[in-house]
């Protein structure tokens, strides 16, 4: 019934040049995109301080309001992997999913963490095990706590916010039968006016937030892999020209990606992304300190297990420092931002499966995978800093993304190996990249989850454009601050969510009843008696071919020689009521 | 779970019965499916469109009276038919106020053999007693009839009155099909020398036809255009 729908409504959309949009959505956002970049470009200078007080501003007053968001989201997705509501599946109980569950974890993977992983794995317990809060830094205490930190930020949290999104818009579009848009996910709060001024508000700040999240990152990403290649190859110089090449290069694949679809593209690019990051997984795994690795991955489980309620409620109220609105709540901020474009994705390739099903796949095994690969390459660098030639926190504070070459450096076959890296971080670009762009093609084409192919590449092209021109103009880290500010709106947003996809799932399986107002209702009465049952009970048009249905007379015929049994059970005066029933029609004339 | 499912559907069956000169003559029922009025039933019981009528009954936990002398009841039409698939959608001649859960129409295809479901509908009503009943079953088989309809066995043994309620699948919650009667294997045998046509048995396997076919009158009607 739902897909009919969707049928329908894509004929009824479909109009010149086979466009399908919805026209305030589309218009609206490709406008304020090209007019904040403009702006941006135009008054960097201006722009950057404005948003930098704006983001100061959301960290310092409403960094709790992160703290606290993000755990009662974690809480309630938690709550639904053990509830009643865990049996629902996604699009009914009849339907099958769409991709192998390998295939679709790697999607989630690649769509959910992607790229910062690669260069903040690395990164980010250095900078933690240089400066830390809670431990005297370059300690072994410190390393514990740098490890839970990078833990905390990349662990249950983030994944609970892209479960929480993912799952609403699942639930809402397939099992609801309403269009794949962030809209849609407050149906039960708004009612018909998700599709009135509000719900397009919503969904043009969705595109809004994702368009510049993706193309910043991708804009912010070719120059640190700049810096990685000419730290690798000395004849490559570190320049724009170099950077334009490289965005042009992704832009590329990831307009191949988005056309082919998400069947063969897209997860294709994904699973082939996975495959090549376990392989470096493995080989740091193998060739670094595997001993030590495998020994800090189980005790890093622990100990953030042992601080989860103190770490992820931590808020420094009795430390007067503000580390915390650097590193947690830009990190919040940031997952906030970027869930309705992962959410979306996710939602895109979830159907089928159930809640339960649903929030182990996205909630517990990427974080699991997340925690595995932050351990390898966190904890060899811990150790290489630690116990072997040192220098890494240097090179960490210097240039991030070049940290994580000097790591392979200090391991055998570094030649191989970072090659190998930078193959991972250009295919985790353009899975960052492609899955965006299909994200915004559905929003702006009205929930359309196969939207025309002219509007992939639109979409595919403007990102690359939009990441070009604030990489040659400057503003990419302002309009990347812009991006992060939104997380406050999105916050409050996504705890309506909470409350919306709740009522919705009370009220689709019981919950709600029909009622009818009688009670005023003054009808004729009717006295009542017995009748007499249907003589057309059992219908025979069901059972009999269409030529003995015309023939009815000779097939109906009862056998010439009955049995007794036959007759004392009074069949035959059944079967000669069932002669006298008008022949059925069949309804076809 | 089965508590659930018959509290949120049985406040959504009513008697159909038809007027006969100041008396009603009871026919089947019929379950309500949007707000402004109509309600599903099967074809073959509203054959004859004259004199339709929908009786409301108490839904509640409380005891109810089994049977009723007088009854007060809602003219309805036929306002669309599809009689090779045995579904027709009736609606109300009169403007009452009606709440429909948000989503209760579920499809055929949601349906796996074993799956659990509910029948709900005025099973003794030709017997004068004016309750809907709540049976539970699991799906046998879904089957495709000679005329190409999508029809789901299940096993249990509707009543004649039964005919027209909606068949509910229990752990999606949504309804599947609509009770058609029970199921007749019809021993044909053509062709052959010892051909036979022996009486219908009486089996306790019911079929349904699946709710799509319902869902197609609906759109027909145009009760998802604003959707």
């Amino acid at each position: 019934m739902h897909d009919t729908e969707t049928d329908t409504a894509e004929e009824g959309q479909t109009g010149l040049f086979k466009l399908d949009v919805h026209p305030w959505v589309f218009f609206s956002s490709a406008a304020i995109i090209v007019l904040f970049v403009g702006l941006t470009i135009f008054f960097e200078s201006t722009v950057d301080n404005l948003f930098n007080v704006v983001q100061g501003a959301v960290s310092t007053y409403a960094g709790w309001f992160f703290v606290g968001t993000m755990n009662l989201i974690l809480i309630y997705v938690i709550s639904l992997l053990f509830g009643r509501f865990g049996d629902i599946r996604l699009g009914g109980e009849g339907a099958k999913p769409e991709f192998s569950t390998l295939g679709w974890f790697a999607m989630l993977f690649s769509a959910g963490m992607g790229i910062g992983l690669l260069f903040y794995g690395v990164a980010e317990p250095m900078f933690h095990y240089v400066a830390s809060p809670l431990a005297e830094p370059g300690t072994p205490a410190a390393a514990r706590v740098a490890m839970d930190f990078t833990f905390l930020h990349w662990g249950l949290h983030p994944w609970s916010i892209y479960a929480l999104v993912g799952l609403a818009l699942g639930f809402f579009a397939f099992n609801k039968g309403l269009p794949l848009s962030i809209r849609s996910v407050f149906y039960p709060l708004l009612g018909e006016r998700i599709y009135g001024p509000i719900g397009n508000v919503i969904d043009i700040m969705a595109t809004v937030a994702t368009m510049f999240g993706v193309a910043t990152s991708l804009g912010l990403g070719v120059q640190q892999v700049n810096a990685g290649l000419s730290h690798l190859l000395d004849f490559i110089p570190q320049n724009a020209s170099v950077q334009l090449a490289l965005i042009a290069g992704i832009t590329m694949i990831a307009t191949w990606s988005v056309v082919r679809g998400l069947d063969s593209g897209i997860k294709f690019l994904s699973q082939l992304n996975v495959v090549v990051a376990a392989a470096l997984m493995l080989f740091v795994l193998l060739l670094g300190p595997t001993l030590f690795i495998l020994n800090a991955f189980i005790e890093n489980l622990g100990v953030y297990v042992q601080n989860f309620p103190s770490l992820s409620t931590w808020n420094e109220t009795y430390n007067d420092t503000d580390w915390q609105n650097g590193w947690t709540v830009f990190y919040w901020g940031w997952w906030i931002a970027w869930s309705p474009f992962v959410g979306m994705f996710i939602a895109r390739v979830s159907y089928g499966r159930t809640i339960r099903e649903f929030i182990k796949g996205v909630l517990l095994v990427p974080t699991l995978v997340t925690f595995l690969w932050v351990t390898v390459f966190g904890d060899t660098a811990l150790h290489i800093e630690m116990f072997g030639d040192g220098g890494l926190a240097k090179a960490v504070q210097e240039n991030i993304p070049v940290s994580l070459f000097v790591m392979l450096e200090s391991l055998p076959l570094s030649e191989i190996s970072s090659v190998v890296a930078i193959i991972v971080i250009i295919t985790f670009f353009v899975t960052s990249s492609d899955s965006g762009s299909l994200v915004i093609d559905i929003i702006t084409a009205g929930g359309n989850t196969e939207p025309p192919v002219i509007q992939r590449v639109f979409w595919a092209l403007l990102e690359g454009a939009v990441a070009a021109a604030l990489l040659l103009g400057g503003g990419l880290v302002a309009l990347q601050t812009a991006a992060i500010s939104t997380g406050l709106p999105f916050a409050i947003i996504l705890i309506g969510m909470c409350w919306s996809l709740h009522l919705g799932l009370v009220h689709y399986k019981t919950g709600q009843g029909f009622e009818l107002g009688v009670q005023g209702y003054e009808g004729p009465e009717f006295k009542t008696h017995a009748t007499r049952k249907m003589p057309t009970f059992g219908r025979r048009q069901f059972w009999l071919t269409e030529s003995l249905q015309r023939r009815t007379g000779a097939a109906m015929r009862p056998r010439p020689t009955p049995s007794p049994a036959f007759q004392i059970e009074g069949a035959s005066i059944r079967s000669e009521s069932s002669k006298s029933t008008e022949p059925p029609t069949g309804g076809k004339t | 779970m089965l508590q659930g499912t018959s509290q949120k559907f049985r406040g959504g069956c009513l008697m159909l019965v038809r007027d006969t000169e100041g008396a009603v003559g009871f026919l089947g029922t019929a379950f309500l499916v949007h707000g402004s009025g109509y309600l599903l039933t099967a074809a073959h019981l509203v054959s004859k469109p004259e004199g339709l009528l929908v009786v409301a009954t108490a839904s509640g936990d409380e005891y109810q009276p089994m049977t009723f002398d007088r009854v007060s009841a809602i003219p309805v039409s036929v306002v669309q038919q599809d009689i090779a698939h045995d579904v027709a959608l009736l609606k109300m001649e009169q403007d009452i106020s009606i709440g429909v859960p948000d989503d209760f129409l579920g499809s055929g295809a949601n349906v796996r053999s074993g799956a659990s479901l509910m029948s709900l509908g005025y099973s003794f009503g030709h017997e004068q007693l004016h309750t809907a009943l709540s049976v539970s079953s699991f799906a046998s088989a879904k089957i495709r009839s000679p005329n190409d309809t999508q029809l789901i066995l299940f096993d249990t043994m509707v009543q004649d009155g039964d005919t027209g309620g909606p068949l509910i699948h229990v752990t999606d919650g949504h309804i599947v099909g609509i009770v058609s009667g029970r199921f007749e294997p019809a021993e044909v045998v053509r062709g052959s020398a010892d051909w036979e046509r022996r009486p219908a048995r009486d089996t306790n396997i019911s079929y349904a036809v699946d709710i799509d076919y319902g869902v197609a009158l609906m759109r027909a009607e145009g009760l998802f255009e604003n959707a």
